[in-house]
């Protein structure tokens, strides 16, 4: 991925400062298919079928195990209030072995979903962490704009492919706005 | 029924032909052979060098049983890693191919791995996929696919009604399983999976087992047939009971430390008398 999770965040706050674009207005849910940028065609998948019949308050931008960030369609997305979630698709760091299997979100619920044996460590405020992994940051959620950005260093779509009732019931809790962006 | 025996039971530092000699001498009908166990039989052996097999099978009076391999193990259909999966379909694929050149209908794979890091549920949506993707191929090359059960081992599928649940969520006809009455331990019994799978089963590995006679007194081991815990007269049986006419492929895991050669001879007529059901 040429492009670091600062440089990005760095982007995306200039663009909203940019005109707005004449674009049509995205769907209330999108699911971004990266195609051959997209890591895990797995978690494509376990997103579309977990956010089938969402029908989240705000509009909802997903970019599955990105290679690359979409700027633009981020940059669109937080412009109208939205919440981004971007899921790295790039995961350096092997957590196994490890004793226990989980990433332990914090918000907006608190609950253990499944790890994806890597991840990509998160740097940023401790305010902003949401999931931590042995103590190792794995994701985070910061307000640009109007919008909400939430960054996955852990692989949640796979998880929710599987089945996987956290990973479920954690995403619910972020597309329905359950406990206030 | 016929008798088969893989070829990785065959003495290392024998030559292929000389297994085959021995196998036929033993009274066996058929050989099965192993994807990437022995020296000749690889992934990159060439389509031309695997007629030659064939050939060499035939003229040692024996047929090619079944393409079974173990490669799997170390590349799960059930990886994480998509780059790993793909190499495990194309594991697959080659014994599909090879297999045909080879003259069987055939091929045994272990389908998914459950581990510490990779839990079951990813294991088995994922084996589920890859076989459903597998099931159509298999089926115009008029070759089917036996999933192993591998209870111990795998940590997947562990009893006749889940691998039935499984196969059923797999829906084709070219995919089933390759029983082997020996993996079953304590998570059933093997006349019960036999009766269950019935039709769906493409070939069966014979071994036996000492339940609970391991160092420790907790530990299953494989040992030569008839010597273990294995139910024959009921697993004879039941394959009568479903109209199993097929392959029966010796697989023993203990090897004889002195005269190996030996070992086929003996397995052989085990065999024997467990077809003609004098048990």
């Amino acid at each position: 991925m040429p492009i670091t999770r600062r440089e990005f965040l760095g982007g995306a706050t200039a663009a909203l400062m940019l005109p707005r674009l004449g674009t049509a207005a995205p769907s209330r849910c999108t699911i971004l298919d990266l195609g051959d940028r997209c890591a895990l065609r797995e978690s494509l998948a376990g997103y579309r079928a977990a956010l089938a019949t969402a029908q989240p308050r705000a509009p909802i931008l997903v970019i599955p195990s990105a290679l690359d960030i979409p700027t633009l369609s981020i940059y669109r997305c937080l412009w109208r209030g939205g919440t981004v979630i971007l899921e790295a698709g790039e995961l350096p760091l092997s957590l196994w072995p490890r004793r226990t299997p989980y990433v332990d979100f914090t918000w907006p619920i608190a609950t253990k979903v499944r790890d994806f044996s890597r991840v990509a460590p998160v740097r940023a405020h401790r305010d902003e962490i949401v999931a931590d992994a042995d103590g190792i940051p794995v994701a985070s959620r910061r307000r640009i704009g109007l919008g909400t950005l939430i960054y996955l260093g852990t692989p949640l779509g796979p998880a929710l492919w599987a089945g996987d009732t956290e990973a479920k019931q954690w995403l619910s809790a972020v597309v329905t706005g359950a406990c206030g962006l | 029924m016929k008798k088969s025996i893989g070829d990785n039971m065959i003495p290392k530092g024998w030559r292929f032909e000389r297994g085959l000699d021995l196998v036929k001498q033993a009274g066996y009908d058929g050989i099965e052979l192993w994807l990437g166990d022995m020296p000749w039989f690889q992934l990159a052996t060439s389509d031309a060098d695997v007629r030659e097999l064939r050939r060499k099978v035939e003229n040692a009076g024996l047929v090619v049983s079944n393409v079974s391999t173990g490669l799997h193990w170390a590349s799960p259909l059930s990886a994480r890693d998509p780059t790993v999966r793909a190499q495990a379909m194309r594991i697959v694929d080659r014994q599909l191919e090879t297999a045909q050149l080879l003259g069987t209908d055939a091929v045994l794979v272990v389908a998914g791995l459950v581990t510490e890091e990779v839990p079951y549920n990813e294991v088995y949506r994922r084996c589920v996929d890859a076989l459903r993707s597998l099931g159509p191929s298999a089926g115009r090359a008029g070759v089917r696919i036996g999933c192993e059960n591998c209870n111990a081992e795998q940590r997947f599928l562990l009893s006749p009604r889940e691998f039935k649940q499984f196969l059923d969520d797999v829906n084709s006809p070219a995919v089933g399983i390759h029983l082997d009455v020996g993996n079953i331990h304590d998570t059933g019994f093997a006349e019960q999976w036999i009766e269950i799978h019935g039709p769906r089963i493409t070939r069966i590995h014979v071994k036996d087992v000492l339940k609970h006679r391991g160092r420790c007194g907790d530990q299953s081991v494989y040992t030569n047939l008839f010597l273990g815990d294995n139910n024959w007269p009921a697993i004879r049986a039941a394959m009568t009971k479903v109209g199993y006419d097929g392959w029966l492929v010796a697989e023993m895991e203990a090897r004889y430390r002195y005269a190996p050669d030996q070992q086929f001879h003996d397995t052989a007529k085990a065999m024997d008398r467990l077809i003609s059901g004098q048990l």
